[in-house]
């Protein structure tokens, strides 16, 4: 089998719109907990956290560069075991992103097609980025590249619709509360962050693998820049308390101004970014999660998984939450929190025990690597 | 294995020929363009009045050229024990699909914002296909006189109230013009109490000289989310200018020596700097106005030498007139114990640990509050003559 390969700008790409669709659409450092205007405090913490949950994840990847990490697994921790974190590795990617696409799906349900079956919504996107991950990593890299400019572009525009509303009075008292709301408040998105395992996956696709964790702390980097500005605009324009009480306050937010009589409702620009975003989000996530499955039972080519795979990822997204009081409950930094830290750091606490040991037994066998 | 590729695909595509899920035409939409809110307290019902644009005489415009055979929009009201139901009690007598998007006001009668805008704004909040860049506005007198008689100069009521508020606030600052938006960041910041521009619905006939059903003037003073009281339109300016929110105000005085005759001055443009200061119970407000003002109209006086002295003897009394609107609107504000300056949030965002301690008494700290105004104003320009006419 040919090997494919995507360049580390490409994954940079990738990364970026992971972190930015579904974190930006729903802005849990507002609507999380109780931070209100300290919402961009919170998206500065949350950036601090994800740099120490990449290092994690991107520290042990480029250690082994040439694996990914159900080959690192099953060496570090042996067959069985490293088969099973393995697996609650790619557990996560099926939960979290069948969480992001329902989202997606409540988004379009509740704002434009109140009529159209969940189902329907879903499976598009599912089918759609099944096709993507079925085509390779190499496709979706491209698709990476096609679609940032758009992209960023929507974002940008998005925010600048706004610039004649803002009251930037909105954003004080600056910390009047202490750092606990704004802490509280980057709980959930700094939990969100285990879908960046994915790097673990697609380490070895890349052209210059070492450079892998400069590569994904530049992604982070840039994409935390842009919700600290999302949140802070939210807040100048909506106000707090209407922010955190939307359910998706990025759209409220462009929903709500006009910038000119002639050029009004462009939330249609937002809701473009967010379906691409989702797109290469879920495209990365179902080839990660067909080629990990591939390698756990020893499957040699991991196309013929990723149309069964859709499967479970359409049911699992609709039987995700019943309703949004659900999706907001769970939301919650107490709920989210301890289960999207315990998917990082369970597997990877076990991981980096694994390859300390490997250092002590073998000290020789890591100078070659 | 190519043809069944292709079978496969021809058939997921058909799945695409049907179009959308279901259609809406917008021909068969009813295009809601103003929204009034009101509140039987008799009957327990929330009470509805929309205009809506007549889909008949659009087409006929269009098709037919000349003038339209129908009225360009229709009037129509119901009641409901919601907001949303008052409206879906409407649709069992319409022909056609009620559509928000398109409002471009919303207007409340008195009787609603006495008790309260909170359940209204909660359904526009709720409501998808609500834009939150409509206009708001209290009515003194009946909702239906806005939505139901003609405006001379527009084809719909929405329209034409959009039009209306943002002209008279524009140019007369006498009205602050607040969107759905603005209303609820209003309503969520501590220490601000939310104003509205008041619609004064008048009767009006069929005519050339038919008055316009609506006069914007003053406003509609809210202590949280009920309404207390009105502002004049004096005491609205003076808000807007504490506010900072004046675009052009015009001024008329009587000269005093040694000038003499009326003159109008027109604000162009202010900038207002407000500080908080609080030592134990006592709050002093101090407002800095610098304003620029321009001569309009300088009827009567004869001897007006636009030079050193009577110059700046006119700019202090100008700026004795802007002092005496704000000190209008603040003593109005103390009497209805309501923030539409928002001092209180001023001290909330400089001082929250301050704002902490107040806040529970902020409507008698308000009462006794010391507001020191100090207004500055500029006369820079003449308009295009410096003297006025002179018949020998």
């Amino acid at each position: 089998m040919r090997t494919e390969k995507i360049a580390n700008r490409q994954l940079l790409l990738i990364v970026y719109m992971i972190r930015s669709t579904v974190i930006i659409a729903t802005l849990p450092v507002l609507t999380s907990a109780d931070a209100l205007q300290d919402a961009w405090v919170a998206a500065i913490i949350t950036y601090a956290g994800t740099v120490v949950i990449i290092n994690i994840i991107a520290g042990l990847g480029v250690r082994y560069p040439q694996q990914t990490l159900v080959e690192f697994a099953h060496r570090l921790l042996g067959k069985w075991p490293g088969k099973a974190v393995a697996m609650l590795v790619l557990w996560s990617f099926l939960h979290l992103v069948s969480v992001d696409i329902r989202i997606y799906g409540e988004m379009i349900l509740s704002e434009f097609l109140t009529e159209t079956p969940l189902v329907f919504v879903i499976s598009t996107m599912v089918l759609l980025s099944a096709y993507a991950a079925y085509m390779g990593v190499e496709v979706i890299g491209r698709l990476a590249d096609l679609f940032f400019p758009v992209f960023v572009l929507m974002v940008v525009a998005s925010l600048l619709a706004t610039t004649g509303a803002w009251r930037p009075e909105n954003l004080q008292p600056v910390l009047a509360r202490g750092l606990g709301p704004p802490l509280r408040a980057s709980v959930t998105p700094i939990a969100v962050s285990a879908e960046l395992m994915v790097l673990a996956i697609l380490i070895p696709s890349l052209t210059q693998p070492r450079e892998a964790l400069k590569t994904s702390l530049v992604a982070i980097t840039l994409a935390s820049l842009t919700l600290v500005l999302v949140a802070a605009v939210v807040v100048a324009t909506l106000g707090a308390e209407a922010g955190a009480r939307s359910v998706f306050p990025f759209l409220r937010m462009i929903r709500s101004v006009g910038i000119t009589e002639f050029l009004e409702r462009v939330e249609a620009f937002a809701t473009l970014a967010w379906g691409l975003g989702l797109f290469i989000t879920v495209s990365t996530f179902m080839f990660c999660g067909a080629r990990g499955i591939a390698q756990v039972f020893g499957v040699q080519d991991y196309r013929p998984l990723v149309l069964p795979m859709a499967v479970p990822w359409v049911v699992l997204s609709i039987h995700s939450f019943e309703d949004m009081f659900q999706l907001r409950t769970f939301f919650q930094p107490r709920i989210f929190g301890p289960y999207g830290l315990a998917l990082i750091l369970v597997p990877y606490g076990l991981l980096w025990a694994g390859h300390a040991f490997q250092g002590l037994l073998h000290p020789e066998k890591r100078k070659r690597l | 294995m190519k043809w069944q590729r292709l079978v496969v695909i021809g058939l997921l595509v058909s799945v695409l020929l049907g179009g959308c899920w279901n259609r809406r035409e917008p021909e068969l939409l009813a295009l809601i363009t103003a929204v009034g809110f009101d509140y039987d307290a008799e009957a327990d019902r929330y009470i509805i009045h929309l205009a809506v644009v007549n889909p008949l005489a659009t087409q006929a415009g269009e098709t037919g050229g000349g003038a339209p055979t129908t009225e360009m929009f229709w009037s129509i009201s119901g009641s409901g024990f919601t907001p949303f139901g008052a409206l879906r009690n409407l649709e069992g007598s319409t022909t056609r699909e009620l559509y928000w998007a398109h409002a471009r006001v919303v207007i409340i009668g008195e009787g609603l914002a006495r008790r309260g805008i909170e359940d209204m704004l909660e359904f526009i909040e709720r409501e998808r296909q609500f834009r939150l860049t409509a206009f708001l506005a209290v009515v003194d007198g009946p909702i239906a006189r806005l939505v139901s008689q003609a405006y001379p100069l527009e084809e719909e009521p929405g329209e034409a109230l959009d039009r209306q508020i943002l002209l008279t606030s524009l140019n007369l600052a006498t009205i602050p013009p607040v969107t759905l938006r603005q209303a609820s960041v209003v309503l969520s910041r501590p220490g601000l109490d939310l104003m509205l521009p008041r619609l004064e619905a008048r009767p009006s006939h069929s005519g050339l000289d038919a008055p316009n059903p609506a006069r914007a003037s003053g406003s509609a003073v809210f202590s949280g989310n009920r309404m207390v009281g009105w502002f004049t339109e004096d005491e609205t300016r003076g808000r807007e200018v504490i506010t900072g929110q004046l675009r052009r105000a015009t001024l008329e005085l009587e000269m005093e020596k040694p000038a003499t005759g009326r003159i109008a001055v027109e604000l162009v443009s202010a900038k207002t700097t407000v500080a908080a200061r609080v030592s134990g119970d006592c709050v002093t407000i101090d407002i800095d106005i610098r304003a620029d003002g321009r001569i309009q109209s300088h009827a009567g006086g004869m001897d007006l030498e636009f030079q050193g002295l009577h110059s700046e003897a006119l700019e202090r009394q100008v700026g004795d007139e802007v002092r005496r609107l704000v000190e209008k609107a603040v003593n109005r504000a103390k009497v209805l114990e309501a923030d539409v300056f928002g001092f209180g949030e001023l001290i909330y965002r400089t001082q929250p640990r301050t704002w902490e301690r107040i806040k529970d008494e902020w409507p008698e700290r308000l009462r006794e509050l010391e507001v020191n105004t100090n207004v500055r104003v500029t006369i820079t320009r003449t308009g295009l003559v410096v003297e006025p006419v002179r018949a020998r």
